[in-house]
């Protein structure tokens, strides 16, 4: 017996159906036929360092929209409130706050 | 023939971010070795422990990695379930059928809290000594109303950390760990998977490794290196920084909500991959933790204190309305489109 259908035994595939999430009844279902190409035909590592730099970067690129404003707008607070922090215990600072240096 | 049965079918998508659970593990299983030896030979007296820690540290055979590795293993361990509850909350792993799982992981966070405050009192440093003070009276004293008082005199047994403090500190940050291994068992047993991915495991022992030996007090602070003294506070009193955020949150609001247990999520789509609005939602949360950690660092003067507070709220307001509104918004779209069709 080949490794793969044991491994797949009991599993969702084409010839099972999960109902849902967590579910082990694992219901048979017939009329679905699936075709694969023979592994020797495939090319599983075709490019896989190409695809890894470029589909990589395009990948995490599409995410930079969802991202960047919430820290943009994290780091802008934590610089000015760092800076707020340094004036308010500068010279300058307490003259503007309080009248005098001390 | 049957060799492996998965009842727990997770999409062929994952992606490393599903290695935290077993990083814990591996985590928890390290703690309770290195604890075990850090205890044959810690003394857990006022007069001895921080004593006992250099001896530790100094005389023990190898004491240094051992006390090296936990207290570094305790920061990754928070990095590590900080990263495991974020995949959780992204891909929306809270979802039935794993609502027990969310719940009982809920409990075993704040038991990990726990068991990490007790564990840093042990050391028995500046640091030690002040972040119990400060944290347990802004915590309980200030937090509950009439018995307060009563309740802090309880658990420190004695008006301060004393002896007593230490001792019972001690007792339950030993006996605490198994209770978690428990919790982790059940929290394993609801979600009834099995399987790892070693590459991640040695990947983390080779940065615990850069830790331990080349940086082994980074995370740490300085002050804890000075002996306790109740007569001099410390000019900043600095918990972990793992606790950070929830130290901000605690010191932003005189009276204490519970903790946010439950999550709102009504949406029909599971996780945030196809959810534009709560990627960027998401994203915003993880921000506005940095923000409270960073900000329970500082001392509470005008800037912070305003931007604390104003990080607390949306902390809450995320879980209580972000979320449930995105999910609303989200289904009355989907059925105006569907219905117009």
């Amino acid at each position: 017996m080949r490794p793969t259908p044991i491994r797949s035994d009991g599993m969702p595939g084409p010839k099972t159906y999960n109902p849902w999430w967590g579910d082990t009844r694992n219901l048979k279902q017939r009329g679905i036929i699936s075709y694969t190409i023979s592994p020797f035909r495939t090319r599983a590592t075709k490019n896989i360092f190409q695809d890894w730099l470029f589909n990589g970067y395009r990948r995490l690129a599409g995410q930079v929209p969802y991202w960047i404003v919430p820290f943009a707008i994290g780091y802008g607070t934590y610089a000015w409130a760092k800076r707020r922090d340094a004036w308010q215990n500068s010279k300058a600072g307490h003259l503007a706050l309080h009248g005098h240096e001390h | 023939m049957r060799l492996l049965k998965i009842d727990s079918p997770e999409p062929s998508n994952i992606s490393y971010l599903w290695n935290f659970g077993s990083l814990l593990a591996t985590c928890l299983i390290i703690q309770i070795l290195t604890g075990c030896f850090l205890a044959m030979h810690y003394q857990a007296h006022v007069d001895f422990a921080f004593n006992s820690v250099e001896h530790i540290m100094r005389d023990v055979n190898n004491g240094w990695i051992i006390r090296y590795i936990h207290a570094n293993v305790a920061s990754f361990f928070f990095i590590f379930v900080y990263g495991h509850i974020g995949r959780n909350i992204y891909y929306g792993s809270y979802k039935s059928p794993r609502i027990l799982v969310w719940s009982i992981g809920v409990i075993i966070l704040i038991l990990m809290m726990a068991i990490a405050f007790l564990g840093y009192v042990l050391p028995y440093g500046q640091m030690s000594l002040w972040v119990n003070l400060a944290t347990v009276i802004t915590n309980l004293l200030s937090a509950i109303p009439i018995f307060g008082q009563d309740l802090v005199e309880l658990i420190w047994g004695g008006f301060s950390v004393s002896n007593a403090t230490l001792n019972r500190f001690f007792s339950l940050h030993y006996i605490l760990p198994f209770l978690l291994a428990a919790l982790a068992l059940a929290h394993l047993i609801a979600l009834h998977a099995e399987g790892s991915d070693l590459i991640t495991i040695f990947f983390f022992f080779l940065v615990l490794s850069i830790m331990v030996f080349y940086y082994p007090n980074f995370l740490g602070h300085s002050d804890n290196y000075i002996p306790a003294n109740p007569m001099q506070t410390p000019a900043s009193i600095v918990p972990e920084w793992y606790l950070l955020p929830f130290y901000a949150i605690l010191r932003s609001i005189p009276n204490k909500l519970l903790g946010v247990l439950a999550m709102f999520d009504v949406s029909r789509i599971r996780g945030n991959q196809f959810r534009p609005a709560m990627k960027v939602a998401f994203w915003f949360f993880v921000v506005n933790f940095f923000i409270l950690m960073w900000i329970g660092s500082q001392h509470p003067d005008s800037p912070y204190l305003e931007i604390g507070q104003i990080s607390t709220a949306f902390y809450f307001i995320w879980f209580l309305f972000i979320i449930p509104l995105i999910g609303l918004a989200e289904n009355t779209l989907m059925d105006i489109a569907t219905e117009s069709n």
